[in-house]
Parts: structure tokens; sequence; C-alpha cells
């Protein structure tokens, strides 16, 4: 690990004037991606700023109109056993106890989980190409091992899949992303967040440097109530995800009112398909339906020599969770 | 022997268990110096597969507060050279000598040690360490047409490893079904969660290392040689290993390496292996490409049996994977041919992982038995009656105790074995189920063993042998034979294992040492009895023909009865007697018998698949093993249940990627590389049949740690392809080896 | 320790003991328990979160000390293995443990235990299916987790009896 030097922030404004202060600082709260990489020498700071002192961002609120303020340091474990969270957004909570395991649970915030690293075997390596590592290095993935990789949102620089369970559920939500800067307050939705590799996938958020997260918020979605994350991984638990879906469904009686629908894993940000859920609005809550919109989500899915199978995996498992839900609807 | 044993056979609870279970048991890395901390020593690893080093920069370490001292090939002779082939004396993981020159040969060969005085600064400073390279051109592609490819004759256990007999091309003509068909195994790490650590601490030329290792005595002559000094000043300590599942088998450079350095900055220095250097630094599982061809007449017999194993090894070492050995042995066939060649390649090095040989051996020829049944019309367990065979099929000897006809049908009756049907057939909500089965052995091996029995003057037995326990019970087994032969309870006996001071053992490995210590200790406790008995004539008592029962601190002979603090003279404070079995079974130069040894068992599995996903799990998995006398049925039980979830990993999880182009392991983690967790395990249900092996050893025990694992990942394959109608012929099978083809 | 120039000073309890120490900012809690503190019942499997060996508990719930920096522990009240129980005196956990044959090579066994502990007090439901989920984070190489499931059971079991005794 390279030498760094530990400030701790007690104040918001603290936290982002330290960042203004050191180009190469970077926010600590759990740490267990960060720490991770700087063991593996990617993450190199000169500076850690401590956040973990700050006041109120812990606190998860639920809000009369449905909505759910989640403060940036809320750990994933408070989050998932949060009762209010469990009964509006089940999603949610089965998102983060689908990830990872108890022990990083009650160390991971959700903020961290926002800025959660790709989990490309490649790209903790220093002696393989990468062009996210390494702008302009190469890409090992590429014709290495992609099993793991992503078939949507690539680039000819990177295919790295989003590994976030979480993310996934919250790109379905339609969450807003709160952060404090030198500038005051800035809210940015789930959608723009993460951002597609390009020719740059080395930039991989919509934050700027010296920006905090302060909070996520989920908006009030009353049929989010029958909502479900289906992970399918190669062990039973503590694995990264083939494919994940966050779906929640809401019937009128035989045909589909609304519906939300994101998969995880299959692309370089967690994804989300206007065109499926628009295929499924309205449409008779068939198999067929449901097998259609997930056609749609797929157009345009470019796999590589590993990971194609992603593609078919998760058409069938989008089809599996809306019955499920539908069931559950009924 | 007491068949009616209270001791023997007991489920007792490890004596160790309290020391384990409140983290006091001491691993390598926990022994600290008697005085002060050790200095913390980092590797520094060759990126490149081939080529030379042509320098070090080591600029950016000289600032760094701490740092004390880099080690490479500059200092000169650190390490005396090993001579290649080695001569016997020990055995070790590689053949060539650390820091002897700037040779490179795979990615992730030592070439250089940073010492500091934290662990902080020795990994920043390995990190800042810029090495310069000429690199040449590297082997490292397995079909890489010019990499020189060898017929090796022997295993490292002196067995033949190309074996013909009968004519295979005749009996492929009388055949009315041939199965011929590749498997392939991926290469596989054995990740114990220790990992590997040295601590080695020298006292002018005496060096004493806390080592993880699983054999004291190897490690002790290897160091010794590569120090240059005599045996008798180093001493190997092991008292807790936490798991080695062979990758610390044999003594490996990183051991020689942080002995060294210690001596070079004349300071302890502990050198702990990280996650990513294990993967580089004590073997792995080579991958394997199997052509397995049965062929069988209308009754099922096999009449031809060929078995061609393909694996690679590296510049510098010899383990060749044995997956033939198996099937030269196990079934009744006249004609029958197993060849094994290995290709040279700029890769790590392999060495034996649990059930070497065994393990990717049984998942092609049981996947191929199984193949051959369902083209045969016969159910799988009914084919493998029909080629029993109550003799050795590669010398015609007679087992010395075969009871695998029984361990089908016990386990063919605990699985339901009824309730199977026609592949693709059982359904059960969104799942697929299937049963499939599979054959286990595992040879029996005994090596020579020494122990010292001792009867202190509390009554108290204490029995010293320079073995050691990396998880199989040995602490308890030990006291519960020292125990049986004085017709005492265990918790009157001292176990000293894990100390090369102590008289020789084995290492622990080939599922031999519970064999080994058993001929030994039987003759370390008739010494001792000898010995007491004696003394109490001398003392003017009349002992009786009665075994002497040392309980309560009284030595008893019938109605005679004496204090063990009247027995021993106060001067002395001990009786001390030495006993063992320079005997050899299984190995070169070996015992001549008449007989062969060997472990039997069958495997049974039942699977759920997702008939949309793929995705396999394993609701029930029941072993029955014929592994002789079982000495402990809790931790016996214990290492099958470990043996069958090793099983699982191999088959749905396990593999290790390299990168040919460069040589490098793409990931070399345990978040990259899965192994089971908890939740991937559910119901084992394990019998052993517990039939003494008399002719093997004076307590009947056979081995336990290998069998488990074997034919574990050939009986889930043969589930797989009995639920889905899928047959996967290599290793691990995912959800995307099913998905296309699933019967949904 | 002679070590960084920037050194950090922090105060943490550790089973019950206060500890004032100068750390190296990139000491991982796990390194200081073990090489500062000789607790080397916590121990190093993977270094990287992935293997759950070190788990500890800081403030009442179980984190990983290798991905824990030390520095971030300043006023932090951690348990590790030692303050659980001792050799002459177990906790009913290792106890059971013993009796199940929750281990074998025993190395990740404090972690196993700490996570036992702690998966105790959370809100699994009493099935095994729910136990094996909870302790999915500990890997035994092993292989002993159908015993280890039965050790926690039993000690939830008798928790459960307990309370409505």
């Amino acid at each position: 690990m390279h030498e760094f030097t530990l400030i701790r922030a007690e104040t918001d404004e603290a936290a982002v004037s330290a960042l203004t202060a050191h180009p190469d600082a970077r926010l600590i709260a759990g740490g267990t991606n960060l720490v991770d990489l700087m063991k593996e020498g990617v993450e190199t700071p000169t500076h850690l700023i401590d956040i973990n002192g700050l006041g109120d961002l812990d606190r998860i609120e639920a809000r009369a109109d449905g909505s759910i303020m989640i403060g940036a340091l809320s750990s994933n474990s408070s989050v998932a056993w949060n009762a209010d969270i469990q009964s509006r957004f089940p999603m949610i909570s089965d998102a983060i106890l689908a990830g990872a395991t108890t022990q990083l649970r009650n160390m991971a915030t959700m903020g961290g989980n926002l800025l959660q690293k790709n989990r490309c075997f490649y790209y903790p390596d220093h002696n393989a190409r990468c062009n996210k590592r390494e702008p302009g290095s190469g890409c090992d993935a590429m014709d290495g091992v992609n099993r793991m990789c992503a078939v949507l949102g690539t680039s000819d620089q990177c295919i790295a899949a989003h590994p976030s369970d979480v993310c996934v559920a919250l790109r379905a939500l339609d969450a807003i992303v709160h952060v404090k800067g030198v500038e005051g307050h800035r809210a940015i939705e789930f959608a723009d967040f993460h951002k597609l590799p390009g020719g740059t996938p080395h930039v991989e958020f919509d934050l700027a440097h010296n920006e905090l997260i302060t909070g996520i918020e989920v908006p009030g979605l009353p049929f989010a109530a029958n909502s479900t994350y289906l992970k399918l991984r190669d062990r039973t638990s503590y694995a990264f995800a083939l494919v994940s879906i966050a779906a929640a469904l809401k019937l009128d009686g035989d045909t589909v009112d609304d519906v939300r629908l994101a998969v995880g894993s299959v692309g370089t940000v967690p994804w989300r398909s206007a065109g499926a859920e628009d295929a499924m609005r309205g449409a008779p809550a068939t198999a067929a339906t449901f097998s259609k919109a997930a056609e749609i989500f797929f157009e345009g899915a470019k796999p590589r020599a590993g990971n194609g199978f992603k593609i078919e995996l998760a058409k069938r498992a989008i089809v599996r969770v809306m019955e499920t839900l539908k069931e559950q609807a009924a | 022997m007491n068949v009616n044993s209270t001791v023997i056979g007991k489920p007792i609870s490890r004596v160790d268990g309290r020391l384990k279970t409140t983290g006091a048991a001491r691993y390598a890395a926990d022994h600290r110096p008697v005085e002060g901390r050790p200095l913390h020593a980092v590797l520094v690893k060759s990126s490149i597969a081939s080529g030379r080093i042509t320098g070090f920069d080591l600029s950016a370490l000289q600032s760094m507060s701490g740092f004390v001292r880099f080690v490479s090939h500059l200092d000169g002779a650190l390490i005396r050279t090993i001579k290649n082939p080695v001569d016997g004396a020990f055995a070790a993981g590689e053949e060539y000598t650390p820091f002897e020159n700037d040779r490179v040969h795979f990615v992730g060969q030592h070439i250089g040690l940073v010492v500091a005085q934290t662990l902080e600064v020795a990994e920043a400073a390995a990190k800042a360490v810029v090495v310069d390279y000429e690199t040449s051109a590297a082997r490292i592609e397995f079909a890489d047409p010019t990499a020189e490819v060898r017929q090796p004759d022997l295993y490292n256990t002196g067995e033949e490893l190309q074996v013909s007999r009968g004519h295979v091309e005749a009996g492929l003509v009388e055949a009315v079904e041939i199965v011929k068909a590749t498997y392939t195994t991926p290469i596989e790490h054995h990740n114990p969660i220790e990992p590997s650590a040295t601590l080695a601490v020298w006292d002018g030329d005496h060096l004493t290392i806390y080592d993880a290792t699983q054999g004291s005595v190897n490690d002790k002559n290897y160091v010794a040689f590569g120090m240059s000094v005599d045996p008798k000043n180093v001493r190997v300590l092991n008292p807790f290993i936490g798991g080695g599942f062979g990758c610390k088998g044999f003594t490996w450079p990183h051991t020689l390496i942080a002995a060294a350095a210690a001596r070079a900055v004349e300071q302890p220095v502990l050198l702990v292996l990280s996650r990513k250097d294990m993967y580089t630094s004590c073997g792995h599982r080579p991958y394997t490409e199997q052509e397995v061809t049965l062929a069988a007449d209308a009754d099922g017999v096999l009449t031809a049996t060929r078995h061609r194993t393909q694996s690679y090894r590296s510049l510098v070492g010899d383990h060749v994977e044995p997956c033939g050995m198996t099937t030269a042995m196990l079934y009744q066939c006249d004609n029958l041919e197993v060849t094994h060649s290995v290709r040279v390649l700029n890769r790590p090095s392999g060495t034996p992982l649990r059930s070497p040989g065994e393990a990717p051996g049984t998942f092609a020829l049981e996947s191929a038995m199984d193949e051959l049944a369902e083209k045969l019309g016969m159910d799988p367990v009914d084919l493998r009656r029909r080629n029993h065979t109550d003799i050795d099929q590669r010398n015609g000897r007679k087992w010395s105790s075969k009871h695998l006809l029984e361990c089908y049908d016990r386990g063919a009756e605990k699985i339901g074995w009824g309730r199977r049907k026609a592949p693709g057939q059982w359904r059960d909500g969104n799942d697929l189920v299937g049963l499939g089965m599979a054959t286990a052995c595992y040879p029996g091996y005994r090596m020579p063993t020494q122990t010292r029995l001792t009867l202190d003057r509390d009554g108290t037995l204490h029995v010293g042998v320079a073995v050691q326990d990396i998880g199989t019970g040995l602490y308890t087994v030990l006291a519960q034979m020292v125990a049986e032969r004085f017709g005492t309870s265990p918790e009157n006996v001292r176990v000293l294992i894990g100390d090369s001071d102590l008289p020789p053992g084995p290492l622990a490995g080939g599922s031999m040492t519970t064999a080994s210590v058993a001929a030994a200790v039987d003759d370390g406790c008739r010494a001792l009895s000898e010995k007491l008995r004696a003394r109490l004539v001398d003392m003017g008592h009349t002992p009786g023909n009665e075994p002497l029962v040392i309980d309560g601190g009284a030595l008893r002979s019938g109605p005679l009865s004496v204090p063990a603090a009247e027995v021993i003279p106060t001067d002395v404070h001990e009786i001390v007697a030495e006993g063992g079995s320079d005997d050899t079974y299984g190995f070169t130069g070996g015992v001549e018998t008449d007989k062969s040894f060997y472990s039997f068992g069958a495997i049974f599995a039942e699977v759920r698949i997702d008939r949309d996903f793929g995705i396999i799990r394993v609701p029930k998995m029941t072993g029955v093993f014929d592994v002789g006398r079982v000495i402990n049925a809790k931790t016996a039980r214990s290492q099958m249940l470990g043996g069958m979830t090793f099983g699982i990993g191999m088959a749905l999880m396990e593999e290790t990627f390299i990168d040919d182009k460069t040589g490098r392991f793409v990931n070399p983690s345990l978040g990259e590389y899965y192994v089971p967790v908890n939740a991937d395990v559910n119901e084992f249900d394990v019998e052993m049949l517990d039939i003494p092996d008399y002719d093997f050893n004076p307590f009947g025990a056979r081995g336990l740690g290998e069998i488990s694992n074997v034919g574990a990942s050939a009986a889930i394959a043969n589930a797989v392809y009995n639920a889905t109608g899928i047959r996967v012929r290599h290793l691990p099978i995912r959800l995307d080896d099913l998905l296309e083809d699933l019967p949904r | 320790m002679a070590a960084s120039a920037h050194q950090l000073r922090i105060d943490l309890t550790v089973n019950g003991t206060v500890h004032g120490i100068d750390i190296d900012p990139r000491t991982t809690l796990l390194d200081l328990l073990r090489e500062t503190l000789d607790l080397t019942g916590t121990k190093k499997g993977c270094n990287h979160g992935q293997c759950g060996a070190c788990t500890v508990h800081v403030n009442g719930k179980r984190v990983l000390a290798c991905l824990t920096l030390a520095a971030l522990c300043d006023g932090a009240d951690v348990r590790t293995i030692e303050g659980v129980g001792t050799p002459e005196k177990l906790h009913p956990l290792q106890d059971a443990f013993i009796a199940h044959d929750g281990f074998q090579c025993g190395y990740c066994t404090s972690g196993q235990i700490m996570s036992a502990l702690a998966a105790l007090e959370e809100p699994w439901g009493p099935d095994d299916a729910a136990i094996k989920e909870a302790m999915s984070g500990n890997i035994c190489r092993c292989g002993a987790y159908p015993n280890i499931v039965a050790a926690v059971q039993e000690v939830r079991k008798s928790a459960e009896g307990g309370r409505n005794a």
C-alpha cells in the first residue's frame, strides 16, 4: 500500500474542501472496495478522508409521500433489514442481501456502493492491459477470460460489467443521487450517474472529484411493494452475479399496468430498457409478453467469446421473475 | 485387538478442540521468536514467463523508513545448489535452487525478497522494486507444437505410468459397444485457508523454523541441505497447519528463501505468502486431457480399456498428474493400455492436490463407465458389479480387504437409487432431478515411522512422533491408539507431534499417516509395556499375562495394581521406550507381499437443476467407504464430508484460468476462484463399513483423506447427465454448459 | 514501530482492554491485532475480503479485519476470538463447535465462531437454510459446513429454550 495521510472530516464542508485541496485524495467510509484496491496498488491516494464521522448521513428516512431517503453512510445491512425498505422496496433489500456477505455488508455504505469498481479479472492486475486502470493501455478481457463481462453498453475500449447488486434495484426505481460540492447541492438521476465506457472507460461516474455523495433518494412507487431481485451465480452465496434481475410489476386484471425492469451484470452500467418496459405496459401479463420484452431488452447486445450465454440466461430470468411477480400480484 | 474397544472407533471430540476454537492454537505465522519481533518479508515475483533478469532498480526503496534489505540472486550463493534431479534425501516441490541465477522459467517465480521492519513497509517496498528483464520465447499454450513431450516411466510413488497388457485392438473387435471420448479437467488450486508461512530463527548455526508444512522431517532435511548445515541443527515446528491438501507436502523455494534471508540479515524473518503468491509458489493440479476408450460385450463385460492422459509440467518441477493409475487397477479387463504424457511448458509447477490422478482420472473413467452403461442399456451400478474383480489387475494379487460390492449396495439403498429415471425424465417444479454414481478408490500407503512412548510418575502416557495434524484429527487418533493399547482413556495420553526433533514419521500426504503411525504406535506400546513389566519384576511383583493397563495413575495387570509413582524411580521421572516400523507399503522398495492394499467406496449424488437456468445444486450425496477400521468415527466422518465438499467444488466451480499469451494466472484469488461456501452444501450421508485390514497394520486402518474426493466429480457429472440428458466431459460443469440444451 | 513518516495515534478497546497505539496509517485492523497486539487468534486467509477468516466484531457488528484500516478504529470497541472464551473456560458456542466437530484444520475457526456469534443476534430465520446463508461469508476449505450448521443450531435452540423457559 502506498503511504497516505489520513484526514478526519467532521462536516460535509470539511470533506469537500479536503477533496478540493488534494487532487489525489479519496473519501473512505466502509473501505471494502477502496482498501482492497489500495492493497492491489490500483488506488494510490495521497490522502484518505475519513467521512465516517459525518453526523446525519447514516439515517434512513421513510417519508409520507412513499419515498425513502437513504443516507450515504447507511450500511448495506441497515438498509437491507430496514422495515420500510422491506415493505416499500423489497427489491432493494433482496438485492443487498444477495450481495457479498454479512461482514462486508456491515462495513459497506450505500454511498460507497454507488462507486463500486468492476470485477473484471484484468482490472487489478498490473501486468495486464486495462483501459480502465491505465487509459490507452488496451483491454486484455476483449479476447481473454470474459465470461463475467458485459454484453450491453460496451465499447472497443472496455467490456467490464457493472458488478453491483443494489445499483440494479436503484436503477429500476429511478433513484436520485444527492451530492454536495463547493457549489452546493446537486441531484443526479440514477440513469445519468454511471457512465458508459465509450472512449473514456476510466471516467465512471457523473461525480466531480470534490463532490460528496450525501444520500440516495428512492421516489415513492406504490407498486414496488410487489418487487423482487433474482441473482444467478456460480455458487449459492458470496459470488458476483452472472445475471441479475430487479423488477416490479403492477397488474390491472390480466394486463400489465406498470412495470420496472433492470438487469445487472450484463451491462457496463446497471441496465434498463424503456422499449422492453413499454412493450409490457398495457399488454396481457403472459409469458409471451414477458418473453417479447426480454427480446427487446437485449436488442443490440454484443457478446464476446465467453459471455454470450448471459443473453439467453437473462432473457429466461426476466420471464421467470415477471411470472413470479404476476403470481405475487394476483 | 480388542474389537469391542471402548476407545477405537468412538466419536471422540478432538483433543485439540479447545485450542482451535479459542484461537490459542498457533499456526506458523502465529509464532514469535523468543525475544523481540521478527522482520517481515515479502516476495518479489517474475512477471514474465521466460527470460533472464538484467537488473533491479531499488531506488524507491532506499528512502523507505523501515526497509532493511533486498535479497536476490545478486547476493551470491545464499542457498546451496540443489542437484537435478534431487537425490532422494528429501522431496522438493521444484528442482531448482531459488536465487541461483538470473533465469526465469515461469510467471510468479521468486526472484527477490524484501525484508523490512514492518509488514506495511515490506509490502510497499516489494511493489516498488522495478525489475528489468530480457525476455525469451516462452512455451505456454498447452497445444504448443514446439513444446517437448515426455512419457515419464514412473509416478513419485514408483508406480508405472505406462501400462500395457493383452491386446486392446483385439478387445475392441470383440466388443458390441465402445465408448471413446475425451475428458478434460482444469487447472485447480489447493487454496488451504492458511497461506504458506515460514518463520526462520537462527541461533549461531542452529536454525529453528516454524513452517506451514505437511512434512516437518522432509522440510528439515531439505532446509539443512539448502543452508549447508547438519540436519541435526535444524528444527522444524508445525504443531498446527491450516490445511494443505498437497500444496504444503513437499518443501518449496519460499521456505529456503526465508531461512537464507534470516541468515543474511542476522535476525528472525517471517515470510507469509499472499493469496496471490499461493497460486504460483506451491503447485497446482495441472490441466488434463484424457482420452478414454471402453469396450464391452453384450453382458457389459469390459473387453478393452484405454486411458491416455496428456498433461503438462513446468521446466523446474516434475509432477505428472497420474490419471490412469486407477484405470489400470480397478475393473477386470485383460486388454488394457494406460499412457501418460506431459508437455514441458513455461508454467508454474504442478504438485499433488488431494487425490492426484485419482480425482481427475475417475472423472474421466467413471464418466465413461456411465456412458457405456447408457449405450448398453444397463444400470450403471450393475455395469460396475459385472466388472468387479477380487484381483488387483496390475499384478494379479488378491486384495487385502475389499468390500466394494457392499459399498454399491449400501450406497444405492441410502440414496434411493430405485427412484432414478431415464435421462431428462424426472421433473419437480422448475427442477430437473437426477441421480449419478461413481466408484471411489485410493491406494493404501504406509511409510517407515518411529515413536517414543513415555510414562510419567502421574501415570500419564506420552506419545511422540514427527508427524502432523493438518486437520485430519491425528492428535485425537494417536491418543486413542495409545489409550487402546493401555486400556485407558485418551485423556490420559499426551500427544506430541509437529516437531522434527521427535522420532521421524512421514509427511501428511497420500492418506498414509494413520496407517503409518498405527504400526509404529503398536510397536512403541509393546516396547514400553515390556520395559514396564521388567520394572515390575525388578520391584518384586509378578505381573500376569493379562495386558498391562495404565489408568488412574496406576499400572495394573490382573489383580496386580502398582501406582506409577512407585514404578518410576524418583530420579528418572519417566520411563521411555522407542518403537516403530521400517516397513513401506505402496511405494518403491515396499514390503514383499502377496496382497494389494487399496481403499474402495461408492459415491452417489442427487442433483437438482433449474430447467431454465441450468443452475446445478447438490441436495444430497451419499458415500459408502471401505477404508479399513475407523479409529475415530467423528473425525473420520468429518474428513469424508470435507472430501465430498471438495468434490462439489471440483465438479461445479473450481478453475484457474491461464493467459496463453503471457503465462499469467488470471484469477489468483478466493474472490474469482470459487470454492464451495456453506450454502452450497446440503445433506451428506456418510457410511464406513469399518472392516479392519489387519494385513495392513495392527490397528486395521487404511487412509481417509483422499478417497472421499475420488469419484465425487464423476458422480455429480453423471447425475447431471441423468437429470438433463446432457453429457458434459469437462470440469467444472457450469450453467452455461447446459443452457442451450436443457430439456425445458 | 519505526515505519512510516506519517504516524498516527489511535485509542481502541480490544476485548475490554484499552490500548493507545502509534500506528502506520496503512495498518489494517488485522495486522494491528496480530503483529502489534499479538492477538494471533484472528487469521489472515486472503487479505482481500474473500474468505472471512479475519472476522472480528467492531462496535458489536461482525466485520472483516483485513479490509478495516486500524486508523478508522479510533475509539472503537473490538472483540476478537480471544475475548470469547479460553481453553479453560469455553463459550457455549465453542463447546458446540467441538461437540459437532465444526472444524478440521482449525484455521478458519476463529472467523467462523465470530461470525456465528454475531449471526445469532442478527435477524436471520431459524432454519438451516438461513444459517447456511448467514455463515456463507466464512470459507472452510476442509468442508466442515454441516457440522458448523449443527453447532450454531444447537446454541440457537438452547438460547431459544432459555428465553421460552
